[in-house]
């Protein structure tokens, strides 16, 4: 599978955050799916839709690979099934609304906490 | 002026514009462009323009087929604007000068490579989904627009190779007046669908979509089957015609509605109808049907990417009992297998379907499936008249153990002090030939049988009724099958047991007077069917119906049953 296209390097992505303040590790929360059928079309539609709306980039981790979060194509190639364990990071001016919402988003849909 | 001959898969005659379903050939070619920007625009259109379209095709999903469908096309919404997908399109375009189509056609070849890869099935099924969204958007870059059932806005009749169930589900009956296909036969799908939506139709034409151009006048006559391409002036007058004197006959008809089905000479049947989803009742009852005497349940099963809840269902079966006020509803538990196939259960696929795992062998193993769909079905009970039957049933030990299963699940909601109605009728489909033979001895323990002709012929005559060179062996009409029929019936009534019948002969004019001599009790069809059958019925007596018995199942071939009941009965 060439899943270096949609997977990021991981020695590439930003880890940390250099500003006037120094250095700010990025927002990061881990999540276990709890939902029977993981992440299928309905809630990766959801979540995509929820990252889309805003600024701050958001990855989403799985296994070893890390995807875009606003890229449908992205999220379903991970193949999320029940019982995985997954992390979000996010890193932008709107990052705590954006992980606020995501983990809400989580939780009411019933897919995991 | 062109005529193809086809079958009449549901009566009425549809004069109107040819609307292809058949797919455009695109040709792509990696060309260089001069103009970046407006190339990039050029994208920029069509990704607005298959956006919008989408979220039309969406929203008459969402009506038509459910939340859960239309989940689908928000995805697919979604792959539109995925910035891993378009970015390097673009990227592409103002990069190295590629024209759009082929840049976004490389890009969506490589997600399409990577997802068919992948080894999961539901993922694999998702290529199918960005090669949906990709060719949506290349159409337009193309300008060769992409027929879809969502978007017809004027009247026209549809043309298509097949017309599988979610097509036909798009069906606009304000809109489509008749279809036509290549493919197909009475009991395809396509069929009873025209049927239970009242669209005249003919299928099997073989060459419909090769002839037919978009926008050319058509004619179809789902009576004899013919379909007339770009008619004469004649033609067109013959045909109003013709559709004026049915839709006379239909009002005479439906004077019916409200009518017993009493014999000429005073006995009552039951006229029934079959019916695949709530939404379908409101025929049934503007048909005036006594009751429904197939309600086939997979249908709550399909086209989604799991198994309905236990609520799902119940809310499904409510709605039905509860539309019926009190008429009989005879509800068949799940009929997978076969042609049927539910890509979420990962069953191995199998060299002979139909003789497999399906219908009451799936649920006999996978009862946790059964059992959800029994408790569904007891707890609705309490709001009409609920019978239960059981399908694809070879042995006695089948039904017995099926039954317990129910009564298992009856006795638990009890205990749970959940309302269950009392007097439950339990039933079978005799479609194989070992339960019709042992009829005698499965009366002892069921309370009725519901005789299915489809699978019944088929497997009697051991010809696949979707195999077209085989499709002579077919025959509703064969001596055999009526003996088979007659020994159901006999063997029921010894046991004081009532008999329907709710495969497609049970509402065949030709069949109809036969089965009324062999003492059929309940006639279960397409609504469509009812009135018109109610008409003929009135017209029959039953005692002389009665007294060709023993000289009809002493014939040896189908065309004699065949002249014999259009002689005796006049019928053609």
């Amino acid at each position: 599978m060439n899943s270096t296209y949609i997977a990021k390097d991981n020695k590439n992505t930003k880890q940390h955050r250099i500003g006037e303040k120094g250095e700010i590790p990025m927002l990061q929360k881990t999540i276990n799916i709890t939902s029977e059928s993981g992440i299928h079309a309905r809630p990766a539609t959801l979540l995509v839709n929820k990252a889309s709306s805003f600024t701050s980039n958001i990855d989403l981790e799985f296994n070893g690979k890390k995807v875009n979060l606003k890229s449908i194509m992205g999220v379903m190639s991970l193949g999320i099934g029940q019982g995985a364990s997954v992390t979000f990071h996010v890193d932008g001016d709107d990052e705590q609304e954006a992980l606020d919402a995501i983990v809400e988003l989580m939780s009411k849909e019933g897919l995991g906490a | 002026m062109i005529e193809l001959n086809g079958i009449g898969a549901s009566d009425g005659i549809a004069i109107a514009k040819a609307y292809s379903l058949k797919e455009p050939e695109f040709i792509i070619e990696n060309k260089t462009v001069s103009d970046k920007q407006q190339e990039l625009k050029k994208l920029d259109d069509a990704l607005n323009q298959a956006k919008s379209e989408l979220e039309q095709i969406r929203d008459t999903a969402r009506v038509r087929l459910g939340e859960e469908k239309a989940a689908i096309f928000s995805a697919h919404l979604l792959v539109l604007q995925d910035p891993e997908f378009i970015e390097p399109v673009k990227a592409d375009i103002e990069n190295n000068s590629i024209c759009a189509e082929y840049a976004l056609k490389e890009k969506a070849d490589m997600f399409i490579a990577m997802f068919e890869a992948m080894d999961n099935e539901y993922m694999k099924e998702r290529a199918a989904d960005i090669k949906d969204v990709s060719k949506r958007v290349i159409s337009h870059l193309l300008s060769v627009p992409l027929p879809n059932l969502s978007l017809i806005s004027e009247e026209v009749i549809v043309v298509a190779e097949d017309l599988t169930p979610s097509d036909t589900a798009q069906l606009n009956g304000q809109y489509v007046k008749g279809f036509t296909t290549n493919i197909g036969g009475r009991t395809s799908h396509s069929a009873i669908m025209a049927r239970s939506m009242e669209i005249p139709a003919v299928v099997g034409t073989k060459q419909a979509t090769s002839e037919i151009q978009n926008g050319m006048i058509l004619i179809v006559d789902g009576f004899t089957g013919k379909l007339i391409i770009d008619p004469t002036e004649k033609q067109l007058i013959e045909y109003k015609q013709k559709h004026e004197q049915y839709v006379l006959q239909r009002e005479e008809w439906s004077k019916l509605v409200n009518e017993a089905t009493v014999t000429e000479d005073g006995h009552h049947v039951e006229l029934a109808a079959n019916i695949g989803k709530p939404e379908d009742v409101e025929k049934v009852l503007e048909n005036g049907a006594e009751g429904i005497g197939l309600y086939r349940t997979e249908f709550l099963y399909m086209e989604r990417d799991k198994l309905p809840t236990e609520e799902e269902q119940f809310d499904a079966y409510k709605t039905v009992l509860e539309k019926m006020e009190g008429k009989p509803v005879v509800v068949r538990t799940l009929d997978i297998g076969g042609d049927k196939e539910l890509p979420y259960l990962k069953l191995p696929h199998e060299l002979n379907p139909f003789l497999g795992f399906r219908a009451i062998r799936l649920c006999l193993e996978q009862q946790d499936i059964f059992r959800t769909q029994l408790r569904a079905l007891l707890r609705a009970s309490t709001f009409g008249n609920l019978k239960i039957m059981f399908p694809m049933i070879a042995t006695v030990d089948e039904f017995n153990e099926a039954k317990s299963i129910l009564m298992e699940e009856k006795q638990k909601l009890i205990q749970e002090n959940i309302e269950v109605a009392e007097d439950i009728e339990i039933g079978m489909m005799v479609e194989i030939p070992s339960a019709a033979v042992l009829a005698d001895q499965f009366a002892k323990v069921v309370d009725f049988f519901s005789i299915g002709t489809n699978d019944l012929i088929q497997y009697t005559m051991a010809a696949d009724r979707m195999n077209e060179r085989v499709s002579y062996l077919y025959q509703p009409y064969n001596p055999a099958i009526l003996r088979l029929v007659s020994m159901v019936i006999d063997a029921a009534h010894q046991q004081g047991r009532w008999v329907g019948m709710c495969g497609e002969m049970a509402g065949d004019k030709v069949a109809i007077p036969l089965l009324l001599g062999l003492g059929l009790d309940e006639f279960s069809m397409s609504a469509s069917s009812i009135l018109p059958a109610r008409t003929q019925l009135k017209h029959l007596s039953k005692a002389h119906a009665a007294s060709h018995k023993a000289e009809l199942l002493a014939m040896d071939t189908a065309e004699k049953v065949i002249d014999f009941a259009k002689e005796t009965y006049a019928v053609n």
